[in-house]
């Protein structure tokens, strides 16, 4: 089919273009380094200062921030083809809140270290998450509607943020240890971290990508999917798993970050169309590049370092009135 | 590649509930296989209700639906759905999707789980699309399309499943005239030329006495009367199942039955 080919040479242009701005990435820093002297850094085995900041500052930060757009923007594929919510989001249905709040409170509380044991938190704190916003959601006479579902992803949003703030506030040793990440910020990752928490993501994004034709029968709806033959219990529960590991393994990594969950799904769709077997891969590749974007940005161009978990804010909240705005002038 | 042989599907004693409300009770159909079967009757009184137990979406409470003797619920999910497709009512599509992506989902049923795309699976695609006259608009995105079109679109995704049954609910609610002439006479056309079991949902009396087969009026739940257009659609059913008078013709050249309501007999409990 001609469509398969356009989409596989649109994949390889996104590709290239990914590992264009992480090639530019290494150049990006408190110090000049040139694109020849950064690629030659990343290759060489000297122990010289350039290579220490290549090696283990910036390609560790970029890598992280490929891995972390990856899985936020798969984890808002698949909430919105799921719940059929346009608007679904990991850190609007309180799935990131819910696992900061995790991670925060096993740190304070539990004296938990080390990203191969928070991650498991992180986990356990987006499924709960999750599911709270699911019964919330869900709850009263008219079932599950789009708008019950969002106000129920703010509200358990806004409240677990809220006591991840109190947790914080009194406990200072935690806050200084979590206080960047808190805003989603890729500062000072190293790879072993990286190394640490990218299978986890990987894993989760090999599974939804090679599951993603069951993704357009759920997007029907029950009724449609169940009379497609969809098994709906089993693949309600499967999608659930895979936005859990995708957004518990980004929020280990980074922090509860934004917005790429939502907007990014509606940049592909806007280009090819609202097939989400097609979206998932692009939406990918898509998710990687605006958040390594977001996060490199500010330092070429201000020499500041901007958690990216709010520059991507400063791009996804007007974007969010937008499509709040247009949704509710299609209904009416 | 729209099978040949008629499925038989049929309820032995089903109760359906709906909440904590009994809708359906002790409820014995047979469909007739290869004919179309209209389901009549007043709000509530479970139409669309029994269709979707016949689809295996609305579980039953007791008694046992069974497709070609065999009870539904021990089928698996896909294996019914190569058998039995269903046109719910007011499904939604996500925003933008095109209709060769929608239709293209009927074959869900006929792929496995990390199987690709088949030859056959095109063919069911492009028979489903001439079928409902969809190939021009194939890929137009659903929004962009009429009512009319939207609901054909619709219709071709039950299509490319290829079953030998199908389940429509409500199919020409809220289609003009000549959408609904269109899509009834597709419909018309699938049964005498495929041999396919259709059971359909209808409001509109004299639709129904002009394409089915056979009629089933319901009330509260229950069957109240069952038979061709002309044992139906007469003043006396239709009085007692929506309580209105009618003044039943018949057509001069076919003799089918069809009825102008005059006024309301008796004040309907449940509307």
């Amino acid at each position: 089919m001609t469509g398969n080919r356009q989409d596989a040479l649109g994949l390889l242009l996104l590709s290239a273009g990914l590992l264009t701005l992480l090639v530019w990435g290494l150049t990006v820093g408190t110090s000049d380094i040139s694109l020849a002297d950064a690629w030659h850094a990343l290759w060489s085995d000297t122990d010289q200062r350039e290579e220490i900041v290549v090696q283990d500052v910036r390609l560790p930060r970029l890598l992280a921030a490929i891995v972390v757009g990856a899985a936020l923007a798969a984890a808002g594929t698949i909430m919105q083809a799921v719940t059929g919510n346009p608007m679904a989001d990991p850190g609007l249905l309180g799935v990131n809140a819910g696992a900061s709040f995790a991670v925060v409170l096993a740190i304070a509380l539990g004296g938990v270290s080390g990203a191969q044991n928070l991650v498991w938190f992180a986990f356990l704190g987006a499924g709960g998450a999750a599911a709270l916003v699911y019964l919330l959601g869900g709850a009263g006479r008219s079932g599950t509607t789009p708008v019950k579902l969002i106000l129920a992803g703010v509200v358990v949003a806004s409240f677990l943020g809220a006591l991840t703030m109190s947790i914080l506030v009194v406990d200072m040793q935690t806050f200084d240890e979590v206080r960047l990440w808190t805003a989603g910020s890729l500062k000072g990752r190293d790879m072993q971290g990286v190394l640490l928490l990218a299978p986890y993501a990987g894993v989760s994004l090999i599974g939804a990508i090679v599951l993603r034709q069951q993704f357009n029968a759920l997007a029907l709806g029950s009724d449609t999917a169940g009379s497609l033959g969809q098994n709906q219990p089993l693949w309600l529960a499967i999608s659930a798993l895979l936005v859990v590991g995708l957004a518990g393994s980004a929020v280990a990594l980074a922090g509860p970050i934004g917005f790429v969950g939502l907007v990014v799904p509606h940049l592909v769709r806007m280009s090819i169309g609202s097939n989400y077997a097609r979206i998932l891969p692009f939406a990918c590749l898509v998710g990687a590049g605006l958040t390594l974007l977001a996060d490199t940005l500010p330092r070429a161009i201000f020499a500041r370092d901007v958690p990216v978990g709010i520059s991507l804010a400063a791009i996804g909240a007007p974007f969010f009135i937008w499509l709040a705005r247009r949704e509710r002038a299609a209904r009416t | 590649m729209i099978k040949s042989d008629t499925g038989i599907i049929e309820t032995k004693a089903v109760a359906v509930d709906y909440g904590p409300t009994r809708i359906v009770e002790d409820l014995d159909l047979q469909i007739a296989p290869g004919k179309l079967t209209v389901l009549l009757g007043p709000n509530g009184s479970g139409k669309s209700t029994i269709l979707r137990a016949l689809a295996r979406l609305q579980p039953a409470a007791s008694g046992t639906v069974l497709l070609d003797a065999q009870a539904i619920t021990r089928m698996s999910t896909k294996e019914f759905a190569r058998r039995v497709g269903l046109l719910a009512q007011g499904a939604t599509a996500p925003e933008g999707l095109r209709v060769i992506d929608l239709v293209r989902q009927g074959r869900y049923p006929h792929r496995p789980l990390f199987g690709g795309w088949g030859a056959d699976d095109d063919a069911a695609v492009a028979e489903a699309l001439a079928l409902t006259s969809l190939q021009d608009l194939q890929d137009r995105p659903l929004e962009a399309l009429s009512g009319g079109q939207r609901q054909r679109a619709w219709i071709a995704m039950t299509l490319a499943q290829a079953t030998p049954i199908l389940l429509l609910d409500e199919p020409t609610t809220y289609l003009d005239i000549a959408h609904q002439v269109d899509l009834m006479n597709l419909i018309r056309r699938l049964v005498d030329t495929r041999a396919m079991t259709v059971v359909a949902v209808l409001h509109d009396l004299n639709q129904a006495a002009r394409y089915a087969d056979e009629l089933i009026m319901l009330k509260a739940g229950k069957i109240m009367a069952k038979g061709p257009a002309c044992d139906i659609i007469t003043p006396e059913v239709i009085a007692r199942a929506f309580g209105v008078e009618v003044k039943v013709l018949h057509d001069p050249e076919d003799g089918l039955p069809f009825c102008l309501p005059q006024r309301t007999v008796t004040p309907q409990a449940d509307a």
